[in-house]
């Protein structure tokens, strides 16, 4: 806004200056103007022309538009030429080189556009047919992996099965094991308590009531021990 | 006062306010020879001296006493102030005889005439007669002094004027010729200036750069390259852009307060209108064959006539042509002169409106409306000034083209 401002001024100022200037005729003519003077004898003259030498013995032509003056028109002449001469030594050879300079670097750089937004054309039509292939792919990828995590979870369901058949055989297994040793002791214990026994009953003569009442004591012992 | 026109015209002297530019002369000799030459004492003095310088030459009895020379000093007194308008002031004694007393001339041949004169004139010298007593009264040198305010003169080293408007004798140099070789200086600088911008192609940048290149682009794509073709485009574009652009300035230099177009005058269309006819004359003469006739041959248009015919009718025909190639060129040069003129004309028939009506109350009215009509007109005057330069530059194109092509 600022700037407008300046700029606004910057014209009007010249203008305005220019007016005034243009109108210094139309003021200088104001009444005041001293068109009347004053001879010594204090007798004023309003016939100012008989002392404007300016403009006297003039010819017949000076108020013809149409007058020639050949010194005007030979001057010009040279001028012109000497113009020519300096302008074609000074400035354009280099103006009309740089101005084709210029528009063959346009020219130069829409051809390179057209050829780079032809060749974008073709890298976006390789890099959209890439992006429909690694969506394909992708798809596939999740497919696959879909596949593959239900292949997965069916053999780890699998596996869980077997582990845990595993798991139970082993504990079947340990049962048996655990059986047989129970079983083993007992065959162990009961080998021991007959070994007592039996050195009990060797050692005391035993009648039936005796037998009968140690076997029961035995596997009482045998059951309180179990 | 003098002649409006005079303000248009071209002539020896800058005019600016009174104000700005002050005539200080203190005495006869400080004022310039030609403003002497034209004072009436020293003509009166001239008259005398050619008077008795006749009188051994009269055979018949038509001059003598000093009652007759008087009769005929007052009868020049009276002549020079009795011309309609002014005409005859400041006219010198002889050229009052040559006009008014021819009889005299009946007992002397042209020469001798002019010797005499000569020798009279070398006797009343204006160097002479600065330094010869009495000095002129302070009113007369005061009133000299307000007519010379504001007139800045050119300085003649090459010749003698005869007023502010006109020459005596030699090469005299006139305001449209200053303004013109302005005109040169400013081209020169500015467009040598453009030309070491724009030779590395780089982009324009600033409000100068681009306003010049919009002429010289215009210039090349709307008139040179259509009109031409684009090789001979290019080699005609130089005399093309220096000729706008020096029509252009010229008449620019009508719109600066106290200068003038040179364009305004008419050596100066001329002298364009007879470069862009001799270039095309040149030009053509080279190009077309056969070598320099084909030029004249293609002014002629191209008939299939019976032998006899042909040569009753083709003289006629070239004739005609030749007529016509002069005058088109005539026209261009009249064409921008009437523009320019008129232009200035109508400016100069608005500010007369205030400059009429000086010495009364209605200048208070009329001033302000001839400021405003003439700021108006002015830029009118901006449109035509670009336009006539277009007009010029564009019909010269024409014109070279049909001198370089067969047709």
């Amino acid at each position: 806004m600022q700037q407008r401002k300046l700029f606004q001024l910057a014209l009007a100022l010249p203008l305005a200056t220019w007016i005034l200037l243009a109108a210094s005729p139309a003021l200088s003519a104001a009444p005041a103007d001293d068109a009347t003077l004053h001879t010594d004898d204090g007798h004023q003259t309003s016939d100012s022309h008989t002392y404007d030498n300016g403009h006297k013995n003039a010819g017949a032509s000076s108020t013809d538009p149409k007058e020639f003056k050949t010194d005007l028109a030979l001057y010009t002449l040279a001028v012109f030429l000497l113009l020519l001469l300096l302008l074609y030594l000074a400035a354009w050879p280099r103006i009309v080189g740089g101005l084709q300079k210029r528009e063959q670097g346009i020219a130069d750089q829409i051809e390179q556009a057209r050829l780079d937004a032809e060749q974008a054309a073709v890298t976006l039509q390789e890099y959209k047919q890439q992006l429909q292939d690694a969506v394909l792919e992708a798809q596939q990828i999740v497919a696959q992996a879909r596949q593959d995590a239900e292949t997965a979870g069916d053999r780890i369901v699998a596996e869980a099965r077997q582990s845990a058949e595993r798991e139970r055989d082993r504990a079947l297994d340990a049962i048996d094991v655990a059986t047989r040793s129970a079983l083993d002791e007992v065959a162990q214990r009961g080998t021991e308590i007959a070994v007592d026994l039996a050195g009990k009953i060797i050692s005391k003569e035993l009648n039936a009531d005796d037998h009968a009442s140690l076997i029961r004591d035995s596997i009482d012992q045998f059951a309180s021990n179990n | 006062m003098a002649d409006p026109i005079l303000h248009i015209k071209d002539g020896y002297y800058f005019e600016v306010p009174k104000m700005l530019w002050r005539s200080r002369n203190d005495s006869k000799s400080d004022f310039p020879d030609w403003w002497v030459r034209l004072d009436d004492e020293f003509q009166h003095t001239e008259a005398e001296k050619i008077y008795d310088k006749l009188v051994p030459y009269d055979r018949l009895g038509y001059m003598g006493g000093e009652l007759q020379k008087k009769q005929m000093i007052d009868d020049y007194e009276h002549w020079k102030h009795s011309g309609a308008d002014h005409a005859n002031a400041g006219k010198p004694f002889d050229l009052y005889l040559l006009s008014e007393q021819k009889a005299i001339f009946e007992f002397m041949d042209g020469p001798q005439w002019m010797t005499l004169r000569d020798d009279v004139r070398g006797e009343v010298a204006v160097a002479n007669y600065k330094n010869s007593q009495p000095e002129w009264p302070s009113h007369k040198i005061e009133q000299y002094n307000h007519h010379l305010h504001g007139k800045i003169l050119i300085p003649q080293p090459f010749g003698e004027i005869k007023n502010l408007n006109e020459k005596a004798d030699g090469f005299c140099i006139s305001r449209f010729m200053v303004l013109e070789l302005v005109v040169v200086l400013c081209l020169v600088g500015t467009f040598n200036w453009l030309g070491r911008r724009v030779r590395n192609g780089d982009r324009p940048r600033g409000r100068l750069w681009n306003f010049l290149e919009v002429f010289l682009v215009f210039l090349r794509d709307d008139i040179a390259y259509p009109v031409f073709g684009k090789k001979d485009g290019d080699k005609f574009l130089p005399l093309l852009w220096t000729i706008f652009l020096f029509i252009l300035a010229c008449n620019l230099m009508g719109m600066v307060p106290w200068l003038g177009a040179p364009t305004g005058a008419f050596g100066v269309t001329v002298a364009l209108a007879v470069i862009i006819l001799t270039t095309g004359m040149l030009i053509g003469s080279f190009r077309l064959r056969p070598f320099f006739i084909g030029y004249w041959l293609n002014l002629m248009p191209q008939m299939e006539l019976p032998f006899v015919m042909a040569i009753l009718i083709k003289p006629m025909l070239m004739a005609i042509e030749l007529l016509g190639l002069f005058i088109k060129h005539g026209v261009l040069a009249v064409r921008l002169l009437a523009n320019m003129f008129a232009g200035h004309l109508v400016l100069l028939g608005i500010m007369g409106m205030a400059l009429d009506v000086a010495d009364s109350r209605f200048w208070y009215v009329a001033a302000p409306i001839s400021i405003l009509a003439s700021t108006l007109f002015s830029c009118l005057e901006l449109f035509v000034v670009l336009l006539q330069a277009y007009v010029f530059t564009f019909l010269a194109a024409l014109f070279l083209n049909s001198a370089i092509h067969r047709h």
